[in-house]
C-alpha cells in the first residue's frame, strides 16, 4: 500500500471486482497477490505502488496465543527498512476495512535473519483460525520477495513461549487501528492527554509560547466522519488578546497534516475565553469523501508579544460535534475563516451550497429579491404600456 | 412591443432591463482587485487620512462615498479590511479568503459596485443625450448597456473603469454643446479616474480649435482650457501639500513620485511594438487637424477612439482594460459610424483571447468564488485546451498568438469603420 490507505482500499476494490475473487483464490492457491509478479523460479517482484499479499491464518493449536508469525523467507530491496500494514478485518468478500490494521516497520536484514516477521498482537486485537489477512508492503518498488511454498502458511499464530522468539526478534508495532469511534449524540470530548507540542512550554492545561510555530497535535483519534459536523475548541487566552488567529490541521485516512487540509480562523475572545466551531461536514458530503478523522493539530498564530510572554494560555476543551448539534454551535463559527480542503462539491451541490450561502444573509437576500422584483415590475409595466406616440 | 415605445419609454425600459442584469451580477462576482481597492478605501476611512491621499483622486473619493454609505447597512467584521502596510495594499489570497467567507460578503459586493452602477447608468443617459438620431440613439444605448466587456469589467471583475468612461462621455457631450470650459473640467476629472486618459489630451486640445475662428480666439480658448485642466489635475496634490506638507503618498511605492507613478503606469504596460504607436498617434493628430470640417465632438470622439485602437493593437493589457475601448465607438454612432458589427467581432475575439490567456483567476470561475470557494480552480480554459484541442501543430502559445493577431485585426476593423465616412 504505497500511496495512501484510501487509494489502497479503492484499488483493492477495483482489483477484486475485476478478477481476483480472493477468498476462492486463497482457498485454492493459499495466497493472492496484487501489484506483485511471479517469476519462473517462483520468486516474486513488487511491481506497483499498491503491493499486498492475502492469505489465510493457519489453524490454531492454542487459541490464546497472540504472536503472529509472517513467513517471508526472503525479501531484498534498496531500502534498509520496509513498512508493512496488516489488515485484519474483511468487510465483504471484496474489501478489507482500513480502520482495522496494524502498521509496523522491519529492517530487511532482520526479516532475512529471522526468516520472517514476529508480531506480538495486542490483546484488544483478536484473530481467528482461517481468517483472511492482508499484508501490504509499502514503498518497496522492485523489491524481490519469496513467499512460502504451499502448504506452508504465510500467516500463523505461534506460542509466545516458543524458543524461536526472543525480544529482539519481535517486530515492534508502530500503530494499531482497531476500529473508529462513531460520533455520539452528545459529541466526543477529545482527551487532551498525550498531545505532542511544538514551541510550547507546559501542557494543554497551562502553557506559554516560546517560539513562532506553536502547536498541539493530538494522538491518533480515529473518529468516524459519518456523523461529524465539526470540531469545537475552547481556550483560555491571556487578557489583552482580543483577536487570536489559529490554524487547524486535520489528518484523515487519506492524508497527514497538510496545508491543503487546514482552516485558518480569526477568533474574538471574550473575557479571556477564545472558542470556535470549525465545520468539517464536507469530509463526507463532498468528494472525495474521507471516512476517518485521524488526528487534529491546533496551531496558534502568535503575535510577537505572545512569544516568551509569561502569561499562560490553556487549551480547555476539544470536542467532536455531531450533526444533530451543529445548529447549537453555528454561532461559534468564526467570521474570519478560510477553509482549505481536499474535498470539492459536485455541480449540483455547488449550486445548492451557493444558494444556501446567499440565504444565510437572509435580510439581504429578501431586500435583494424585492429590489429585483421591483425592477422587473417596472420594466414589464413599461413594456406593456400602450402609447400612441412612437417618438416622444 | 418595442416599436410601440416612445424614445423616453425605450430609454427607461432598457435601463430597467440593464439594471436588472447588473443587479443579478453585482453581489456574486469579484476579483481580488476589488477587495484590494476597497481595503485601501477602508484604510483611509478608518484612519481618517482623507487629506493624505490623492491616488486616483476622483475614483477613490467616489468609492469612499460608496463605502461610507455601505456602513449604514453593514456591520463590518473586525479586521476584514485590515491593512498592515499601505504601500503593499494588493491583497494576498489569504486575506481575500477571509473576505470570501465573510457573512456580509454579498452586501459588501453590492455596495462596492453601487457607485459603478450609478455612473454606468449615468453614462447611458449621457450617450442618449449625445446621439441625436432616434435610431442611432437606440443602437448606441444598446451597445453601451449590453456589451459584455464593460459588464464583465465592472460587475464580474469589479473594476472602476466606468467612472473614467462617464467623464469622457460627458466631455464629448460638452464639446458637442460647445461648452469648452465644462468639457475641460470633465476631461480633467477623467484624468483623475484613470491615467490612460492622458492619451486623449492632445486630441482633446486639437478638438477645441475651431478653424473658422481667428487664431487668437482659438489660442485663448486653448490656453484657458489647458490651464483649467492643469489646475484641476494638480489641485489635489497642491492642496494636500499645502495642508499636510510633503507627506508620503499612501498605497504607492515611497521611492516613486506620484507623477512618475502615472507615467510608469502609462508606459509600462508591456508594448509588443512601441514605435508604431507613436507614429500612428502622431498621424491621428494630423488627421484631426486636417479634418477641420468636422465638429469639435466628432474630432475628439473619432481620434480618441482610434488612439485606443492603436494602443490596444500593440499593447499587452489586463482583461478589464478592454472596457476603455467601448465608449468612443458607442459615441461614434452619433456621426453615422456603423459600430455594431465591429463591436461583435471585437467582443467575440476578446472572449476567446482571454479564455486562452487567462491565469487561474482572471477569466475563470475564480470570479464566482464569493458564491462558493469551491469555484476556485474551476473553469480554467487553457487546461481544457491543452487536454482536448492542443496538438503538435497547435499548442496554447500558438493559439494565443493567432487570436491576438486577430484581435489586432479587429482593432483595424474598428478604426476603418470609425474613420470611414458613409
Amino acid at each position: 500500500m504505497g500511496v495512501s490507505i484510501a487509494a489502497a482500499v479503492s484499488s483493492t476494490r477495483t482489483a477484486w471486482a475485476d478478477s481476483l475473487q480472493p477468498i476462492n483464490r486463497i482457498n485454492t492457491n493459499r495466497v493472492a497477490t496484487h501489484h506483485i509478479t511471479t517469476s519462473d523460479d517462483g520468486s516474486h517482484t513488487i511491481t506497483g505502488t499498491d503491493a499486498y499479499v492475502i492469505g489465510r491464518l493457519d489453524s490454531l493449536e492454542n487459541a490464546n496465543e497472540q504472536t503472529l508469525y509472517i513467513h517471508i523467507p526472503e525479501i531484498s530491496g534498496k531500502a534498509d527498512l520496509v513498512s508493512f500494514e496488516l489488515f485484519y478485518k474483511l468487510i465483504t468478500d471484496k474489501r478489507f476495512d482500513a480502520a482495522y490494521r496494524v502498521k509496523f516497520q522491519a529492517p530487511l536484514k532482520q526479516v532475512m535473519q529471522n526468516q520472517g516477521i514476529y508480531l506480538s498482537l495486542p490483546s484488544s486485537l483478536t484473530v481467528t483460525d482461517q481468517q483472511a489477512l492482508r499484508l501490504d508492503i509499502d514503498q518497496c518498488h522492485q523489491c524481490r520477495l519469496v513467499l512460502p511454498k504451499h502448504p506452508e502458511p504465510l500467516f500463523s499464530l505461534i506460542e509466545a513461549t516458543s524458543a524461536s522468539i526472543t525480544n529482539q526478534s519481535l517486530t515492534p508495532i508502530s500503530r494499531v487501528y482497531a476500529g473508529i469511534a462513531e460520533v455520539e449524540p452528545n459529541g466526543i470530548t477529545v482527551s487532551l492527554q498525550g498531545w505532542n507540542k511544538n514551541n510550547l512550554q507546559g501542557d494543554p492545561s497551562g502553557f506559554q509560547i516560546d517560539g513562532d510555530d506553536p502547536f498541539f497535535a493530538s494522538p491518533a483519534l480515529a473518529i468516524s466522519t459519518q456523523d461529524l459536523a465539526g470540531l469545537y475548541f475552547k481556550l483560555n487566552v491571556p487578557n489583552g488578546n482580543s483577536e487570536v488567529n489559529y490554524q487547524v490541521f486535520y489528518a484523515t485516512e487519506a492524508h497527514q497534516f497538510i496545508e491543503r487540509a487546514s482552516s485558518l480562523v480569526g477568533v474574538s475572545s471574550n473575557a479571556g475565553v477564545s472558542e470556535f466551531f470549525l465545520p468539517l461536514d464536507y469530509l463526507t458530503t463532498q468528494a472525495p469523501a474521507h471516512q476517518l478523522l485521524d488526528r487534529i493539530r491546533l496551531d496558534i498564530i502568535p503575535n510577537e508579544s505572545d512569544i516568551n510572554s509569561p502569561q499562560p494560555w490553556s487549551l480547555q476543551e476539544v470536542k467532536a460535534v455531531p450533526a444533530s448539534q451543529a445548529e447549537n454551535y453555528a454561532t461559534l463559527k468564526p467570521k474570519r475563516i478560510i477553509q482549505r480542503k481536499v474535498q470539492r462539491s459536485g455541480k449540483k451541490a455547488l449550486l445548492l451550497n451557493s444558494i444556501k450561502k446567499i440565504a444565510t444573509d437572509w435580510p439581504f437576500a429578501i431586500l435583494y429579491a424585492l429590489l429585483l422584483l421591483a425592477n422587473v415590475i417596472f420594466v414589464v409595466r413599461l413594456l406593456r404600456r400602450k402609447h400612441p406616440n412612437k417618438h416622444g | 412591443m418595442l416599436n410601440r415605445l416612445n424614445n423616453k419609454e425605450y430609454l427607461y425600459a432598457f435601463i430597467g432591463i440593464a439594471v436588472l442584469l447588473r443587479l443579478l451580477l453585482m453581489p456574486f462576482f469579484s476579483h481580488v482587485d476589488l477587495y484590494s481597492e476597497y481595503r485601501r478605501v477602508f484604510y483611509v476611512l478608518e484612519n481618517g487620512l482623507f487629506l493624505e491621499n490623492s491616488y486616483r483622486f476622483v475614483t477613490f473619493w467616489l468609492e469612499m462615498a460608496g463605502a461610507a454609505f455601505s456602513t449604514l447597512f453593514i456591520n463590518v467584521s473586525d479586521g476584514l479590511f485590515h491593512l498592515d502596510d499601505p504601500t503593499q495594499s494588493t491583497s494576498n489570497l489569504t486575506d481575500y479568503g477571509f473576505f470570501l467567507n465573510d457573512p456580509n460578503i454579498f452586501r459588501h459586493l453590492f455596495f462596492f459596485k453601487l457607485p459603478y452602477l450609478i455612473f454606468d447608468i449615468a453614462t447611458a443617459v449621457v450617450i442618449w443625450k449625445f446621439v441625436d438620431n432616434p435610431v442611432h440613439k437606440r443602437i448606441a444605448l444598446l451597445l453601451w448597456l449590453f456589451n459584455p466587456v464593460t459588464l464583465f469589467a465592472t460587475y464580474i471583475f469589479g473594476r472602476f473603469e466606468v467612472f473614467g468612461l462617464f467623464f469622457l462621455a460627458l466631455t464629448a457631450l460638452q464639446l458637442k454643446h460647445h461648452k469648452f470650459m465644462l468639457a475641460s473640467l470633465c476631461f480633467a476629472l477623467a484624468l483623475h479616474c484613470r491615467e490612460i486618459n492622458l492619451l486623449f489630451l492632445p486630441y482633446f486640445l486639437i478638438a477645441l480649435i475651431d478653424f473658422k475662428d481667428h487664431w487668437l480666439k482659438n489660442g485663448v480658448t486653448l490656453v484657458g482650457c489647458l490651464i483649467l485642466i492643469a489646475l484641476i489635475y494638480a489641485l489635489p496634490n497642491w492642496l494636500l501639500s499645502a495642508i499636510n506638507g510633503q507627506a508620503p503618498l499612501l498605497f504607492v511605492d515611497p521611492n516613486a513620485s506620484h507623477d512618475m507613478e502615472i507615467l510608469n503606469k502609462l508606459f509600462s504596460l508591456g508594448y509588443y511594438w512601441f514605435y508604431p504607436i507613436i507614429v500612428c498617434l502622431a498621424a491621428l493628430a494630423f488627421w484631426e487637424w486636417e479634418n477641420s470640417n468636422a465638429t469639435h465632438a466628432e474630432r475628439f470622439v473619432l481620434t480618441s477612439a482610434c488612439a485606443l485602437f492603436v494602443f490596444f493593437a500593440f499593447n499587452s493589457h489586463s482583461v478589464h482594460y478592454s472596457s476603455w475601448l467601448v465608449i468612443f465607438p458607442v459615441l461614434a454612432v452619433q456621426f453615422g459610424r456603423r459600430m455594431v458589427f465591429p463591436m461583435i467581432v471585437f467582443t467575440g475575439l476578446w472572449v476567446v483571447l482571454w479564455l486562452l490567456k487567462t491565469d487561474a483567476g482572471v477569466f475563470t470561475l475564480f470570479l464566482a468564488a464569493p458564491l462558493n470557494t469551491d469555484f476556485i480552480g474551476l473553469g480554467h480554459f487553457p487546461t481544457w485546451f491543452n487536454q482536448h484541442i492542443a496538438n503538435e501543430h497547435l499548442n496554447l502559445n500558438k493559439a494565443i498568438h493567432i487570436v491576438r493577431s486577430l484581435f489586432l485585426v479587429s482593432m483595424a476593423f474598428f478604426a476603418y469603420r470609425v474613420l470611414k465616412r458613409d
